[in-house]
């Protein structure tokens, strides 16, 4: 096929293809990931001689790979996954990323393939703080969105003089507060432990409601116990918050304004 | 596997294995045991069992093990060298499918008879039923 022989020339003669299976070839090419492994890319070939689209596809082995150590398995994380494809126009079928080309664009497509495999690849050596501020993000959206009924308030403060003991948002109205805090770190849960306490000993008429980001692998035992001595009522993920928060504030007697 | 409920810092650490193959390459498969520490450091594989994925590597070794069925196994020169504790391979002649790779796995991480038996029979071998 002509365009083998030109994609030849532009790879300046290094590169190779093997058959790996009928009408599928594996680009052997000086392109690798972080730790010295070859990327993994191959072109499916149509059966005519002189095809006018070609597949470049990467047969499932990026998240194969990536699986060894790194699971796209929350919400935040699926995000940045489909993020990276879309942000470079790869598309996603049962695991396999691939792009559709012509074959005189192949050889900036195969490139332009192999950057979004090693970012993909790479996604474990994103930073935990990256992963974890989208917690707060997604919070955030959740409350001032789908909780939009209960008047939420950013940033609020129970105590004028007090601006060290800010409540994440506050929700109802003046007969009925809750002061709710998201909390994804011992840092976190212990600042909310104090400001809860301190709103108590003042005498605040409110109840507090904690959202973890994860209660069970976040926080040490002793924030664990802190935070739930101080807490009234605490959800041990974001799912569980968005599942049960509507049900939550009905019971505590929250009026949702009709809009 | 630490369940829920339990505290990481109570739970002596955990072994954990994975199998994996691709739907379009079979012969590209990865059987591994994990270890996952209790005290805040990464968990590490083992030892990986792979599949022929034809993987050159950075230096272009053309016999290089990935051509093969090949093991990886977890050193602490590797370790020490901040690679991957598993990055060391070494081609293998005792399994040449998936189903081989399992019995030869399930052999070199010591697990008891009767769990191996249980949990990953044979398959290379029919039952013909009157054998019990």
């Amino acid at each position: 096929m002509q365009f083998l022989e030109e994609l030849k020339a532009e790879f300046n003669r290094r590169v190779t293809f093997r058959e790996r299976r009928p009408h599928v070839l594996q680009v052997v090419a000086p392109l690798f990931h972080e730790d010295g492994d070859m990327i993994d890319i191959y072109l499916d070939l149509p059966k005519e001689p002189e095809p006018k689209t070609i597949r470049i596809s990467d047969h499932g082995m990026t998240l194969m790979r990536l699986s060894y150590s790194y699971d796209i398995d929350t919400p935040t994380k699926q995000r940045i996954f489909r993020r990276i494809l879309s942000e470079n126009e790869v598309l996603e079928d049962r695991g396999r990323l691939y792009v559709d080309t012509e074959p005189a664009e192949i050889y900036p497509a195969i490139l332009r393939f192999a950057q979004v495999i090693a970012k993909v690849g790479s996604m474990q050596a994103f930073k935990r703080e990256m992963v974890q501020s989208l917690f707060y993000e997604e919070l955030g959206e959740f409350v001032e969105i789908s909780l939009s009924a209960y008047s939420p308030i950013k940033s609020y403060l129970p105590i004028e003089t007090r601006d060290d003991l800010e409540v994440d948002w506050k929700l109802g109205s003046k007969d009925r507060e809750v002061f709710l805090f998201g909390v994804k770190d011992n840092s976190k849960a212990r600042l909310a432990a104090l400001a809860c306490r301190e709103f108590q000993m003042k005498q605040v008429d409110f109840k507090s409601v904690i959202v973890h980001e994860d209660f069970e692998n976040g926080l040490s035992r002793k924030d664990q116990t802190r935070i739930t001595a101080a807490a009234d009522k605490q959800f041990t993920s974001l799912a569980n918050f968005r599942e049960n928060a509507e049900s939550y504030f009905r019971r505590e007697g929250l009026t949702p304004v009709v809009q | 596997m630490i369940t829920a409920g339990e505290n990481q810092a109570e739970h002596p650490g955990a072994f954990s294995m994975f199998l994996r193959q691709n739907e379009d390459f079979p012969e590209n498969f990865s059987i591994g045991l994990k270890y996952h520490p209790n005290d805040g450091r990464s968990e590490i594989i083992l030892l990986r069992c792979n599949g022929k994925h034809g993987m050159f590597n950075k230096t272009g070794v053309p016999d290089h093990p990935h051509f093969d069925f090949h093991v990886h196994r977890a050193t602490e020169v590797a370790l020490a060298a901040g690679l991957r504790a598993e990055s060391r391979a070494e081609k293998c002649e005792e399994f040449a499918s998936l189903e081989e790779a399992l019995q030869y796995f399930v052999v070199a991480i010591n697990l008891e008879q009767k769990d191996a038996n249980k949990h990953f029979p044979k398959s290379t071998q029919a039952d013909f039923g009157f054998m019990q």
